[in-house]
């Protein structure tokens, strides 16, 4: 008790020393946190993806197209369920800075290959009845104020010409880093036709396929086949499953994850030269009462308890204020950062709360290291005779 | 060892010697010294400044070590002893009180006098009640509360005096208890240390280079040159 007391009372001592130090780490822990956020924001997707969804592209780039034709060869690969198909349908709203992403797609597979689309039946029925309906996620309808029946005109660019389509569906989703919410999707055929006249030689060409495994199936060994099938074809494919396809889309900024990483260390390692050198000016200062400690019969361990302890604290400290900082920078980061065009959740997750404090204790215990060594080695004499 | 007619030595040294090299010259601060100080005794140690009174005490008090001889206090030949063994020893044994004070600051002078029970097994009521009885001895009862920079320098010593008694050890050690103390203040601190001898019976060795404070004692050993002497 009465050593706790004296913990406690050390770490209070120098409060202009201890906000410096608070503050410092803090920093650091805000710093720590939101590239954390940034990193979990790019690793979601990949852990979210779905395990029984294989996309296939064209081998040489998934920006060539794949012919029509390969529906029903994937259709009767053993393990494919379901085939789904889909092209990229650039669009320009009013001006170009309006943009956002849309999306042809086979609306007749659409939802039985993204379960993660939460839509009311009337809508999905509305949808698939009108050609020219389009549906839209809320935050894009948020975004420009869209209802049902809405009329949105647009000016095509993959598909030249100008598109009005009308809203039928307004959906959430129920995992917005597989399947974003701001985005707009409309019929694939529809599209397609209209290439007929404005581009006939991409006339019934998709961007991607979709395969859904059967339950049961071993999607590597599908993925396999798949490739295996369209081998020595005009077009050979790549497939993944979309789990891989994401991640590999990830490491192609490995680069730069790499680089924040490096920098997620760097800070740590300042926060720990913050603390230790606000430790070890206390621990000097107070040399000659651990010498007196020592004379009253404590031992090495008490004295190196005593430090970690005010170590651990101011480290704690830190990382609360540090963590209070970053509930409300994260939700400006969000704004800042997505900027309002493919909105991240940048949620603070526990994970991220655990390994701030963690890092925070493990920084703790590392800048108690050396004063706790050089009070173990001081004698007792040592320690009285210091004049400080 | 110990012979029934005499009373039981809380201390004996035999040929104690401690020596320092300084710049490659040794420099022999104790020379062969063999003493005992029997159970009881108020004994006070003169010399001038540099004569190696704190040095001995030190040695009696385990905080630091002979170059050879051996060393018995309150029966446990200290010599073998590892640093943590001896910091044991101390905590049973030994109550030290500083030229300095060398208190807390942080701590008021009933948490500065707790301090050395936080070694013990006491609860904490056992606890509150002998900083009580301590504090109240030196009378200082009424400043329970105070931090050291809130207290005379008197006072401090006075707290010193309680928190090397709250443990109930076998000998009290002082160096220089009243070197920075006013004429005044010295002698209350002397009669103290007075009376826990004459009432609780505590052996007392103190250090000084203060005639009028070694009075006080019943016994005065002098060391010079690195040799005690009993006075002419
Ligand atoms: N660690 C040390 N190294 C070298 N010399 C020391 C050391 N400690 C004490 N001395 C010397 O030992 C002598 C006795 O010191 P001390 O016991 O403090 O004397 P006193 O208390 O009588 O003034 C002094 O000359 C001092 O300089
Ligand atoms: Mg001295």
């Amino acid at each position: 008790m009465t050593l706790l007391r004296l913990m406690l009372r050390n770490t209070i001592r120098r409060p202009v020393r201890l906000t410096l130090t608070i503050g410092g780490l803090a920093m650091v822990v805000l710093a720590f946190g939101l590239l954390r956020l940034t990193l979990d924001e790019w690793h979601s997707g990949v852990k979210a993806a779905a395990n029984n969804r294989l996309i296939t592209v064209h081998a040489m780039s998934d920006s060539l197209q794949l012919p029509l034709a390969y529906k029903e060869r994937l259709a009767v690969i053993p393990g494919v369920q379901l085939v789904h198909y889909g092209n990229v349908f650039g669009v320009e709203y009013r001006d170009a800075k309006e943009s956002f992403g849309a999306f042809a797609e086979q609306m007749g597979t659409f939802f039985e290959t993204y379960p993660e689309i939460l839509l009311s039946e009337g809508e999905r029925l509305a949808l698939l009845k009108d050609r020219s309906g389009c549906l839209i996620g809320w935050k894009l309808a948020a975004r420009f104020g869209w209802k049902l029946g809405d009329v949105i005109p647009l000016k095509g660019t993959t598909h030249p010409g100008n598109w009005e389509l009308v809203v039928r569906g307004i959906f959430h989703s129920k995992n917005p880093a597989i399947m974003g919410e701001g985005e707009l999707y409309m019929h694939w055929q529809v599209a397609n036709e209209r290439l007929k006249t404005t581009a006939p030689d991409r006339v019934d060409q998709v961007g991607w396929y979709v395969a859904t495994t059967a339950p049961g199936a071993n999607p590597r060994t599908v993925v396999a086949a798949i490739d295996a099938t369209f081998a020595n074809s005009f077009a050979e494919t790549r497939t993944e499953r979309e789990q891989a396809y994401i991640a590999g889309w990830v490491a192609r900024a490995g680069a730069l994850l790499d680089a924040l990483h490096w920098l997620s260390g760097v800070m740590n390692g300042i926060a720990a030269l913050v603390l230790v050198n606000a430790l070890a000016m206390a621990v000097r200062e107070r040399t000659r009462e651990y010498g007196v400690m020592k004379t009253l019969g404590f031992q090495p361990r008490h004295l190196v308890a005593l430090v970690l302890g005010e170590s651990l604290l101011v480290a704690l400290g830190g990382a609360l204020v540090g963590l209070a900082l970053l509930y409300p920078a994260a939700r400006i980061y969000a704004v800042m950062v997505a900027g309002g065009k493919t909105v991240g959740t940048y949620e603070i997750t526990a994970e991220t709360v655990g390994l701030c404090l963690g890092v925070m204790v493990l920084v703790g215990v590392v800048a108690a290291l050396w004063p706790a060594v050089r009070l173990s080695r001081m004698t007792t004499l040592e320690g009285l005779r210091h004049r400080g | 060892m110990s012979q029934p007619a005499m009373i039981d030595p809380v201390v004996s040294l035999h040929n104690v010697t401690k020596t320092y090299s300084r710049g490659g010259t040794e420099v022999s601060v104790l020379k062969d010294l063999s003493f005992v100080i029997p159970a009881g005794t108020f004994l006070a140690i003169m010399g001038p400044s540099g004569s190696g009174k704190s040095t001995l005490l030190n040695v009696m008090a385990g905080i630091d070590r002979p170059t050879s001889g051996s060393v018995v206090v309150a029966g446990t030949r200290l010599d073998g002893l590892s640093e943590g063994d001896m910091a044991r020893w101390r905590a049973r044994h030994i109550g030290y009180v500083f030229q300095t004070y060398n208190l807390i600051p942080v701590l008021t002078a009933a948490e500065n006098v707790e301090l050395p029970l936080a070694l013990t097994h006491l609860s904490r009521r056992e606890r509150a009640d002998h900083v009580k009885t301590a504090l109240r001895l030196v009378g200082l009862a009424d400043r329970m509360d105070h931090y050291p920079r809130q207290l005379s320098g008197g006072q401090e010593q006075r707290v010193g005096v309680a928190r090397a008694i709250v443990s109930d050890p076998t000998m009290i050690l002082a160096d220089e208890p009243t070197g920075n103390l006013d004429r005044e203040s010295a002698d209350d601190i002397l009669t103290l240390l007075a009376r826990l001898n004459r009432e609780l019976g505590k052996t007392i060795v103190m250090v000084t280079h203060d005639p009028r404070a070694a009075e006080r004692a019943q016994m005065i050993r002098h060391l010079e040159k690195g040799l005690l002497e009993m006075p002419p």
